[in-house]
């Protein structure tokens, strides 16, 4: 049996194709995951049956939208689990690590350069709101509650 | 030993217009500010190169000027060889800054990534020359290289659908619903839209209610990823799979808000092509079904 030949088989295809680039880079967005500018494109690979959003209201009660902060309430999110992927390593209880995640995205709102000053007076005593979805049976169930109060 | 395959070679009409288009959607894709206050988490290129210096207002706006000149230079092929890299580089590095707040989001890469294959073909291409092929070859090879930035985009989200779910992806979208609802509500506190609210909230009550049909329409998507180098065969397939791809991002945008524009565009302006279908449907400028090099 002729153990080269596949190999030579592998090869030769590989230098008649015209497709090189699309293999090279396929390759490097799936081993660099999520190193800008490459990416696995992870959105959306996975579904479950819970999951949840966020969003800020202020010290009455009434919702603070996002885009006068110059971000997507989609970006809010990604940044408050990144936050709580850090706080998590520091507490084991996930309503403490919330918590600390949600102070740690107010006090970036906080310090972000927004054209608007009275948005910041907003965020004083300002809440992010987490609100779980899930589906049971033929029915979605959307059930909030506060995650963290700016002081 | 077989030669390798001939690239497709493109009309120069096509070029120009492909050119014009993609400089100005790099354009559009790159930020015309940074509203951040630091690089707290980098990501990608931001933990290679220290990009702090963007932060400055004086440097970022002569960064901004500086894109525009090379852009302008890209698109009158004028040194190309540094239009380009100056391009790539502020491009990629103003992205990466932007996902170095914590969260990284997914509408320009597709952008840097065709940059990155148009500056790294063109700089193959100078080599090859020097061995001897067509000069003629060089911007061909960077749209051929652009086509396949494109697909590599769509086969790569498509592989960890599988890859993340264990090849469960088409079964577990029965739970779409769920995603829809989320996307809805936090597109309404971006832009307190109610009556897009309500649209959403229609569509992922139909897909809470109507598992098997999103299941369907979901295995059509994941074809589409899985069988997007299907574009590369011809001018054919790839007008036909751009024109599918862009239909389902159209889609996606009236369901769940996910609107991806500067894939649809890049699929628009390197898949579909449209001006070689007037020129071709003109009869005025015809030429055979992806023309090859020698």
């Amino acid at each position: 049996m002729d153990f080269a030949s596949p190999f030579l088989g592998v090869f030769a295809w590989w230098r008649r194709t015209r497709c090189k680039f699309l293999l090279v880079l396929t390759l490097l967005c799936l081993v660099l995951r999520e190193n800008y500018p490459f990416s696995h494109f992870p959105m959306y690979a996975s579904f479950s049956k819970k999951t949840y959003y966020l969003y800020l209201t202020d010290v009455d009660g009434n919702e603070i939208p996002t885009k006068p902060f110059a971000i997507s309430n989609s970006t809010l999110r990604k940044i408050f689990d990144s936050r709580k992927r850090i706080a998590r390593k520091r507490f084991a209880d996930s309503a403490r690590a919330e918590a600390e995640a949600g102070r740690a995205l107010l006090k970036y709102l906080e310090d972000l350069p927004v054209a608007k000053p009275e948005m910041k007076k907003r965020l004083a005593g300002a809440q992010v709101q987490r609100v779980d979805v899930h589906q049971e049976g033929a029915q979605l169930i959307l059930q909030k509650h506060a995650v963290t109060t700016a002081p | 030993m077989t030669a390798p395959r001939p690239i497709p070679v493109f009309a120069l009409y096509e070029r120009l217009v492909m050119r014009a288009l993609f400089a100005w959607v790099v354009f559009q894709a790159t930020p015309k500010g940074l509203i951040v206050s630091g690089i707290p988490a980098p990501n990608g290129f931001a933990r290679l190169v220290d990009l702090h210096f963007l932060l400055a207002p004086p440097v970022f706006v002569f960064c901004q000027k500086l894109l525009v000149v090379a852009l302008v230079l890209y698109v009158l092929r004028v040194v190309v060889w540094l239009a380009l890299p100056i391009a790539l580089f502020l491009h990629v590095a103003i992205n990466a800054v932007v996902n170095s707040q914590g969260g990284i989001q997914h509408a320009m890469q597709i952008v840097s990534l065709v940059l990155l294959a148009q500056t790294a073909a063109h700089f193959y291409g100078l080599w090859r020359r020097r061995q001897g092929e067509s000069r003629g070859l060089l911007e061909s090879r960077a749209i051929w290289w652009s086509q396949q930035a494109i697909v590599a985009v769509y086969l790569v989200a498509g592989i960890t659908k599988l890859i993340v779910t264990k090849g469960k992806w088409i079964f577990d979208a029965r739970w779409l619903g769920v995603s829809i609802a989320k996307s809805a509500y936090m597109s309404f506190y971006d832009t307190h839209n109610q009556a897009e609210l309500q649209q959403q909230l229609a569509v992922a009550h139909f897909a809470v209610t109507h598992g098997w049909i999103i299941m369907l329409i979901a295995a059509l998507g994941l074809f589409l990823e899985l069988g997007s180098p299907l574009m590369l065969i011809n001018r054919v397939w790839a007008a036909a799979l751009g024109c599918a791809l862009i239909g389902f991002h159209v889609g996606l945008t009236h369901s769940m808000g996910l609107s991806f524009v500067y894939n649809q565009w890049l699929l628009l302006i390197f898949m579909v092509n449209v001006p070689y279908w007037i020129a071709t449907a003109g009869g005025k400028f015809f030429r055979p079904p992806y023309a090859t090099s020698p």
